[in-house]
């Protein structure tokens, strides 16, 4: 079942900002984007319920956080940017502990751990105390106990944070697990990564849903930091994919090259072709671009 | 129960819990052991009666409430402002566990603390439990007590917690909680009648019930508060926006607690009842009688007393006690500095502090006195050249019938020529110069046989009573008695006498310095044939002699004459039972020390209020009786002084220590 968010708002968010509004389906993977202070981790934050909206739902298996908080949180899992350091625990222990809040059995708890530990490549720290654990491997129990309610909605807040790039594949392994309907959304900078592995992109700009990209791996993508009529575009290819006013997607690379030539004839100056993402971000952050 | 046992197995893994153990367990056993060896001299010296319930466990666990006020912030800083630190409680917040059941989970891993440091409390006062005849009903109410004010503190502690995440502000709105506590506590000292307030004072329930009183209406304050609290974070904690049933919740949680002094008595559960209304004293108050209280020169450990053994019993009772605390001390030279004046109805009553009885007992003593003073009379003999009552000469006794007037006796002098009234409390003799006619002697005889008190005051120049010396059986001897030692000390003359060790009685309670009796004869039995127990009360001392030439210059010891040298008797208490009355006769050898000349000198005011107090008394059969507490004795054994000496205090402390150290190694370095 998705989990469907409508108008969702808290409470420091801009007064005349729009609501949240999406929806996150079974199975599918999706990425937060955007600029440092964009509301990204506030957005995680109040969708695992660390945060309570001021205003709008949020609903899972028809459980809204609201009224449902427990059956709710029963069926997520969150994974939170600075990980926790619990004193005087192992990480066996702290996994333990975590699957008591969620009522797990303790033999339940257990075959759970040992599943997850080999997933994870956890089973050497399960002794260890938390407290004495790498960033690296605060972030693989992090997500561990993420996962140990096998949760039907993931929420990650930059979870690569930390991870070497064998952990980063081994991480994105897991995640990707073909078998499971859960849908995960995962706040990141990692945009090569996000491209590669996640199945849409929500950009959140001030603290508002500014672009929600289903990515599709067959078009190019093009972009421009000018407003274009969009009709103007689409006049010069028929099969052209408007995604958002400024970013178009293409069957190939050779039809977005048609387009941004005659885009730059009529002095509307194209930027890049691919990846369009990256350069969005860098053009933002020089006040080059907005949404 | 999952995450209350880890987060009590983490508690107990760490070492700065054992830190608050340790300091919790040294502090209490040190005093423990100190409280105990100040009973037992206290029990050796035989200086009061007291309980050990009173004396040694009250003070240990209001010591031990104060110690759990101060430690269990620490102990609640490991529970959510530590989850803040560590980051664990942002996690808790997205786990299907309500706030409220976190919450819960502190309180409840609170409560366990709690739970060991009052076994510790039980493990330190074992050795004193054995070595007393426990007063069961008090330990157990004072015990409960204490356990449901430290988690009624630990309640509102930790709701309050909730409202901060930085640890520094956790710890201010605790102690700030506790010093809440202490405020009320103050002020409730400064005005006691203030129900409302005394209902609110958890620290003063706590302290009554280790006394011993069951002060129902505190003990639910403690219950409600705490109900009310646990109810208020439910509320508050859930996302539910509610208003209406708070309101309704909190109006009926204020309104009963306003009604619950009137709703709820006090129980006193003392093995000898030592803090209630005696019901010989209530048959003697009316209860719609007004009565006021003023203590003079009181310190606070005194006012509690006072206001736990008279105050409070008379103020269940009597609908309207006005009770005034003078900082001052009595100015009234005819009483001592320290006390409480009681007046009911129109009988002013001083009761000395610090009561050597009950002050119930002496209360209704007093009251059956004024009674019986208002019905009778003192008379004085007069016709022999007698002192007089109203001379303001140096051999009157002008200032002396002004302090029987001043303690409420009614008094006159007359000539025994006719029957002696029933309504003689007693007759004063004060040394008669000429002898009585016999139909005045037979009068006298006759009202001795039928139990009547007499103060027979005796001079040198006394004429000689042989009918009334053979009745008592006690006579003079001849010639003024000289003092030496006392004239070396500064006396004008040696014919004043200093008298400094007294005989314990009721006739030299409360003599505090020395009595001057100036011009005296030596008294001696003789023998008759009435059964007086005869008690001598005063004597002089070693170095007196009786001197025949004391009207010469030069005065010595001259065994020649026939002056005897020695100790002698001054004063005798007669004591025989008549009838139903216990009939009571006092001789002193000396009439001057009751003088206008010699009244103000040392201590004789106080000997003459004894001797007056102790031949005017009632019948002392008919005074209820108090009985010891249950509790009163402390057998210090050898395994007792070793347990309370060095174990309790060293080894246990030492042995927590050590484990919180095992602890802290483990976790540095494992």
């Amino acid at each position: 079942m998705p989990l469907i968010v409508n108008q969702l708002k808290y409470s420091y968010q801009p007064q005349n900002t729009a609501g949240y509004s999406f929806t996150l389906n079974d199975s599918e993977l999706t990425a937060l984007v955007g600029m440092n202070g964009a509301g990204k981790s506030s957005l995680i934050k109040t969708l695992s319920g660390e945060i309570t909206p001021e205003a709008g739902d949020i609903q899972l298996n028809q459980f809204p956080l609201n009224s449902s908080r427990k059956k709710y949180k029963q069926h997520t899992g969150y994974m939170p940017d600075i990980f926790p350091v619990p004193k005087n625990q192992t990480a066996r222990e702290f996994l333990l502990w975590v699957a008591s809040c969620y009522k797990i059995s303790q033999k339940k708890a257990s075959s759970l751990i040992k599943s997850l530990a080999s997933q994870l490549n956890l089973h050497e720290l399960l002794n260890n105390k938390v407290s004495q654990l790498s960033l690296g491997q605060k972030q693989r129990l992090s997500l561990a106990q993420a996962l140990i309610n096998e949760p039907q909605c993931l929420f990650l807040d930059e979870p690569l944070n930390g991870l070497d790039p064998t952990q980063q594949t081994s991480f994105w392994d897991t995640i990707k697990n073909e078998d499971s309907e859960r849908s995960t959304l995962i706040a990141s900078h990692h945009i090569n990564d996000v491209l590669e592995h996640c199945h849409r992109i929500l950009i959140i700009d001030a603290h508002s849903l500014v672009a929600d990209i289903a990515i599709d791996k067959t078009k190019v993508l093009l972009f421009s930091d000018e407003p274009i009529i969009q009709n103007k575009a689409s006049s010069y290819e028929k099969n052209i994919n408007i995604i958002h006013p400024k970013i178009w997607g293409f069957n190939n690379h050779k039809e977005a090259e048609n387009v941004a030539t005659q885009l730059s004839k009529e002095g509307i100056k194209i930027e890049e072709l691919k990846p369009a993402l990256l350069n969005i971000f860098s053009l933002q952050a020089k006040g080059k671009w907005s949404w | 129960m999952s995450i209350l046992s880890f987060q009590i197995r983490s508690l107990l893994l760490s070492p700065s819990t054992y830190m608050i153990f340790t300091v919790y367990a040294f502090i209490l056993s040190v005093f423990a052991n100190q409280f105990s060896y100040q009973f037992v001299q206290a029990q050796s010296a035989n200086t009061q009666s007291i309980s050990a319930t009173a004396a040694i466990i009250s003070p240990l666990s209001n010591l031990s409430i104060l110690l759990t006020l101060l430690l269990i912030p620490l102990i609640h800083l490991q529970l959510k402002p530590a989850r803040d630190r560590s980051g664990v409680e942002r996690l808790l917040q997205t786990y299907p566990i309500s706030k409220f059941k976190v919450w819960l989970t502190d309180l409840l891993t609170s409560i366990i603390i709690l739970t060991i440091l009052q076994s510790f409390l039980l493990i330190i006062q074992l050795p004193i439990l054995f070595a007393i005849e426990v007063d069961w009903p008090v330990y157990i109410l004072g015990f409960l007590t204490h356990y449901f004010g430290a988690i009624s503190f630990s309640t509102s502690a930790l709701a309050l917690q909730q409202l901060t995440k930085s640890t520094i502000a956790a710890l201010i709105i605790q102690y700030a909680v506790i010093f809440v506590g202490w405020g009320v506590f103050l002020i409730y000292q400064l005005n006691p009648t203030w129900t409302l307030l005394s209902t609110l004072n958890i620290l003063n329930t706590i302290h009554l019930s280790t006394q011993g009183i069951l002060y129902s209406a505190g003990l639910a304050t403690i219950v409600l508060i705490s109900v009310y609290v646990i109810y208020l974070v439910s509320t508050f904690s859930s996302k539910k926006s509610r208003i209406i049933q708070p309101i309704i919740i909190t109006s009926l949680f204020v309104c009963t607690f306003v009604f619950l002094p009137s709703w709820l008595s006090n129980y006193d559960l003392t093995s000898n009842q030592r803090f209630s209304l005696f019901s010989p004293l209530k048959e003697q108050i009316n209860k719609s009688s007004e009565i006021t209280i003023e203590t003079r020169g009181l310190d606070d450990r005194a006012k509690h007393e006072i206001d736990l053994r008279l105050v409070k019993p008379l103020s269940n009772y009597i609908d309207k006690i006005n009770l005034t605390h003078h900082m001052n001390a009595s100015q009234k030279e005819s009483r001592s500095k320290l006390g409480v004046q009681i007046t009911v109805n129109n009988t002013n009553i001083w009761l000395e502090y610090p009561f050597t009885q009950h002050p119930q007992l002496t209360l209704y003593q007093s009251l059956l006195t004024a009674r019986d003073r208002k019905d009778s009379w003192v008379f004085f003999s007069t016709g022999h050249n007698e002192s007089e009552i109203d001379s303001e000469e140096n051999r009157g006794l002008k200032k002396f019938t002004n302090l029987l007037s001043e303690h409420g006796f009614r008094y006159t002098q007359t000539r025994l020529n006719s029957n002696i009234p029933d309504n003689t409390a007693l007759i004063i003799i004060a040394s008669s110069r000429q002898p009585w006619l016999e139909s005045e002697q037979v009068h006298l005889l006759d009202y001795l046989q039928k139990g009547g008190n007499l103060l027979w005051l005796r001079d040198p120049e006394d004429s000689q009573f042989e009918t009334l010396e053979n009745y008592l059986g006690i006579q003079k001897i001849d010639g003024v008695l000289m003092d030496p030692v006392g004239y070396q000390q500064g006396t004008p003359h040696p014919a004043v006498l200093l008298v400094r060790q007294f005989e314990k009685s009721a006739l030299t309670q409360n003599l505090n310095s020395l009595i001057a009796l100036p011009w005296s004869t030596a008294l001696v039995t003789k023998k008759t044939s009435n059964s007086w127990q005869t008690i001598p009360f005063i004597e002089t001392n070693k170095q007196v002699w009786t001197e025949f030439q004391y009207e010469e210059e030069q005065l010595a010891y001259n065994a020649n004459q026939g002056e005897l040298q020695g100790s002698f008797k001054l004063g005798y208490s007669l004591l025989r039972k008549q009838g139903v009355k216990q009939q009571h006769v006092v001789v002193v050898g000396d009439s001057n020390f009751l003088t206008n000349n010699a009244i103000d000198n040392y201590d004789n005011k106080q000997l003459a209020l004894n001797i007056i107090y102790r031949l005017t008394e009632s019948n002392l059969n008919d005074f209820p009786k108090v009985d010891r507490p249950i509790d009163s004795h402390f057998s210090l054994s050898k395994k007792v002084q070793h347990l309370l000496g060095w174990i309790l205090p060293f080894v246990f402390p030492s042995i927590l220590l050590i484990t919180g150290g095992a602890f802290w190694l483990r976790n540095r370095f494992v």
